[in-house]
């Protein structure tokens, strides 16, 4: 009887840790990886309370943060995943021997991608072809202010590795076209500047001893990012803009997954991420150099972060502002925000502006920046 | 509030249980009167004067009723007492159905429709207006007497554990249990825990799991469904129903425990039944004693000849359909059991005690069918979902989640196996740590079930 007691009194106790662990986390647990919106706590209003809101909210808020939430969560999506070899979250999806995919890329290459953004194949294709003509008007007004506009674009999972997909299934969507299989053509027509990195990848993939897409990682692999940035320099002094100073690349080695190699197994948030085999990395370095220094301006999709993790930017270019899906800016000490940026002042003082969009990323290529851009130089949009 | 929701597991069950425990054992139903008030003001916040304005009425006027010497005001007293939770019920969750049936009627007539505000559902009513009734005929009977103190009475009918999904308790059940509180004992808390707990996963890991994939395949094109996922998805309804309900209920029966109330039993392997007539006996057990003591027991039952007796039967079964739901979909459902109950009093097929495998297969069939029209309410889709089930059409097999697959699999064989847990034996070490993780666990399937985070915010 006594050890009832005990017993009874430690389960008590034990749901008392709980409330104490959400008001102080005084016992460290491993965080919860990926991006989700947290809502606050709701205030007390009667009329909420009545129609039933007030407590709807305040469940979301417990939810959202009660005590050791984050090893409860990973404790069921080990089961999941170990067991049955699902993700409860519907952003990763599971390839063959061992793949992970986002989302995105496996809907785009099935052609599913179009529910996203507009009502009618047509009417997307019409917006690609509005968007290619807008750049080409921008890249020959941004010549002519001595600034050079290009595209580059990163590659996607499914189209460098596709033997890794998992069966289409029934997505039960509207089909409608790849921007992938449009742009290039578009940029052709237009005469927009453009390289395409994912292409010179399906080209190389069985002939590199290193994989150029994770297995459990949703970017281009840290070593491939590295010779694909060393490409895409390259490109820019081949288009005639000022010289970027040299890189030396080290010998490839092989090591645990670091960074965004593994950036899919981590949103898995299971309590063993699974971190993907044959990973490869390769130190990079600048050859110093006393010329002057060009500026960059990329306004692109989560790709640049490795190149922004993997390169000396800093002792390659004057200053290299990533304006992330034109919204927020990284590291430029004067602005958070593309919104407080002069953008006609921003793009003269420029030497460089590389638009970086990843195959499934294309559909919303610039994210509004060539109209922003256009207006902003006071150039008619037709 | 649900009891597989956040704030009721952990917070609102936490600070009760602590509170309960630390007040003297006098004040134990006031302290549990409270908190069922505010459990259910949480969720329903707009009926609790209803739940509370009927309870008290009720008791005022069985007590009139149980001092009236002249039996005719008794009787009428008894049934103006039996009236008003009936009532209530009828119209809060009938007023809806009725209007809608009667305006389709002035339609097909070419007759202007009436204009109605829709009366919303309160919480709980269908099974605390069922504990009214209990109460009053139950003391009209002269069963037992009635309470003297109208919150021990308020306790009985607004008990947070069994407030809102049953087990309907019946008054003479639990009486005596509220107004001659004993000490607690803490293996029973522990024995409640567990009871708790195991209801909890039943919920949350099978009929959750089970629940997500039946409701995305009925949601689907049913005319073009072949029969083995007809079959799939009907087995994995009929399972996630009797986990869901039977976990529901094995959750309030550990709740009462843990408070030192014992509440009546609700399920007893119901898919092991050799007849429907089986089945009723073991599944939703209270509601099925309710039915047959308050309602075809004084029709007649079968004292009335064989006519009669199924009249009865049918008209039971007819208003244990409606009890379920304003729908037709649920008056059809119940006189299918009704029909199987009279077919098998005229065959006698009970009695064929040889070929018990045989019947439970059989009898699991009907019961699947029922269910196909219990959880369709339109008919039409309805009679196209049966169909596809005996269509023997053969196509490859949906491509759900393996996860559903399995939960299938281990949710028939703990159905149908005879092994039932012995929740009454005393608690050990090793049970509680195993109690602890199912607990925690179950918390985190609540939690990581929505939990689907991006890789980082696009614009």
């Amino acid at each position: 009887m006594r050890q009832h007691k005990i017993l009874s009194i430690v389960t008590m106790a034990l749901f008392l840790l709980v409330f104490l662990q959400q008001c102080w986390h005084f016992i460290p647990v491993k965080p919860l990886k990926g991006a989700w919106v947290v809502d606050s706590c709701p205030r007390f209003v009667f009329k909420d309370f009545m129609s039933g809101e007030w407590q709807k909210g305040i469940d979301r808020y417990v939810k959202d943060h009660h005590g050791f939430r984050e090893p409860a969560i990973r404790l069921y999506n080990q089961y999941v995943w170990g067991l049955f070899g699902q993700s409860t979250n519907g952003d990763v999806v599971k390839g063959r021997e061992g793949w992970l995919y986002e989302r995105y890329f496996v809907e785009d290459h099935y052609q599913s991608r179009m529910y996203e953004f507009t009502d009618t194949p047509e009417e997307l294709l019409a917006g690609f072809d509005a968007e290619a003509r807008r750049l080409a008007l921008l890249q020959r007004v941004l010549d002519s202010l001595g600034t050079t506009l290009f595209v580059q674009i990163s590659p996607g999972k499914d189209i460098v590795y596709p033997e890794y997909l998992p069966p289409q299934g029934e997505m039960n969507r509207p089909m409608g076209p790849q921007a992938y299989k449009v742009y290039p053509a578009l940029f052709d027509r237009y005469g927009v500047r453009y390289t395409d990195i994912c292409a010179w990848f399906l080209s190389i993939k069985d002939s590199v001893p290193y994989r150029l897409m994770p297995q459990t990682g949703t970017h281009w692999s840290n070593i491939a990012s590295v010779y694909a940035f060393d490409s895409v320099m390259r490109y820019m002094q081949h288009l005639g803009g000022p010289s970027i100073p040299s890189v030396s690349i080290g010998t490839p080695y092989a090591a645990r997954a670091r960074g965004t190699d593994y950036d899919m197994g981590d949103l898995l948030n299971v309590v063993f991420t699974p971190r993907g085999k044959g990973n490869m990395y390769v130190e990079v370095k600048a050859v110093p150099s006393d010329m002057p220094k060009p500026k960059l301006i990329v306004i692109g999709d989560s790709f640049f972060w490795n190149i922004l993790y993997n390169f000396p930017l800093d002792q390659l270019f004057a200053y290299t502002h990533y304006w992330f899906y034109n919204n927020t800016i990284y590291y430029d000490p004067d602005h958070d925000n593309v919104s407080q940026v002069d953008l006609a002042e921003a793009l003269r003082e420029a030497d460089y502006v590389m638009l970086s969009y990843c195959t499934a990323q294309l559909y919303s290529l610039s994210n509004n920046f060539s109209v922003k851009a256009l207006e902003a130089l006071g150039i008619p949009i037709d | 509030m649900v009891f597989s929701s956040h704030i009721f597991l952990l917070y609102f069950l936490p600070a009760f249980l602590l509170v309960y425990f630390l007040v003297p054992s006098r004040w134990r139903n006031l302290v549990l009167l409270v908190a069922s008030v505010l459990f259910y003001a949480w969720g329903a916040p707009d009926f609790v004067l209803v739940l509370l304005a009927s309870t008290v009425g009720g008791f005022y006027l069985v007590k009139v009723m149980a001092s009236a010497r002249s039996q005719g005001t008794r009787k009428l007293l008894l049934g103006v007492a039996v009236a008003l939770p009936i009532g209530l019920l009828a119209w809060f969750k009938y007023a809806n159905f009725f209007v809608d049936n009667i305006n389709a009627v002035l339609a097909s007539l070419g007759l202007g429709v009436m204009t109605w505000t829709k009366v919303l559902l309160p919480i709980g009513i269908s099974f605390f207006s069922f504990q009214s009734v209990t109460y009053a005929v139950d003391v009209y009977r002269g069963e037992c007497t009635p309470m003297r103190k109208l919150t021990d009475y308020m306790l009985y009918i607004t008990m947070f554990p069994q407030l809102i999904a049953g087990p309907i308790v019946r008054y003479n059940e639990i009486a005596d249990q509220i107004t001659n509180r004993r000490r607690l004992r803490w293996d029973e808390c522990l024995q409640g825990f567990y009871r708790f707990t195991v209801g909890l996963a039943k919920k949350v890991l099978v009929a959750d799991v089970l629940g997500r994939t039946v409701d995305t395949a009925l949601a689907g094109d049913l005319s073009v469904m072949d029969m083995p996922t007809a079959w799939i998805t009907i087995a994995a309804y009929t399972m996630q129903l009797y986990f869901d309900f039977s976990g529901y209920s094995d959750m309030a029966i550990g709740l009462g425990r843990i408070m030192g109330f014992r509440f009546p039993e609700n399920f007893d392997k119901p898919y092991n039944s050799g007849s429907v007539s089986e089945f009723w006996r073991r599944w939703h057990i209270t509601l099925g004693n309710f039915m047959r003591n308050y309602l075809y027991i004084p029709l007649g039952g079968n004292r009335r000849g064989v006519v009669r007796t199924y009249f009865n039967l049918w008209i039971v079964f007819l208003l244990s359909g409606l009890w379920h739901g304003a729908g037709w979909n649920f008056v059809i459902w119940g006189a299918w059991h009704g029909l199987f109950l009279v077919l098998e009093r005229l065959t006698g097929y009970a009695q064929w005690q040889k070929l018990k495998p045989f019947r439970v297969v059989l009898t699991t069939i009907v019961v699947m069918v029922g269910w196909s029209i219990f959880r369709i309410e339109d008919m039409s889709q309805c009679l196209q979902f049966v169909g596809r089930m005996f269509s023997f059409r053969f196509d490859t097999l949906p491509t759900w989640q393996p996860q559903f697959y399995v939960t299938v699999a281990v949710a028939l064989l703990l159905a149908f196996i005879p092994w039932k847990p012995r929740f009454e034996r005393q608690p050990r070490m090793w049970m509680w740590v195993l109690m602890c993780l199912l607990f925690f666990f179950c918390v985190g399937a609540l939690t990581a079930t929505d939990f689907s985070p991006f890789i980082y915010f696009r614009f």
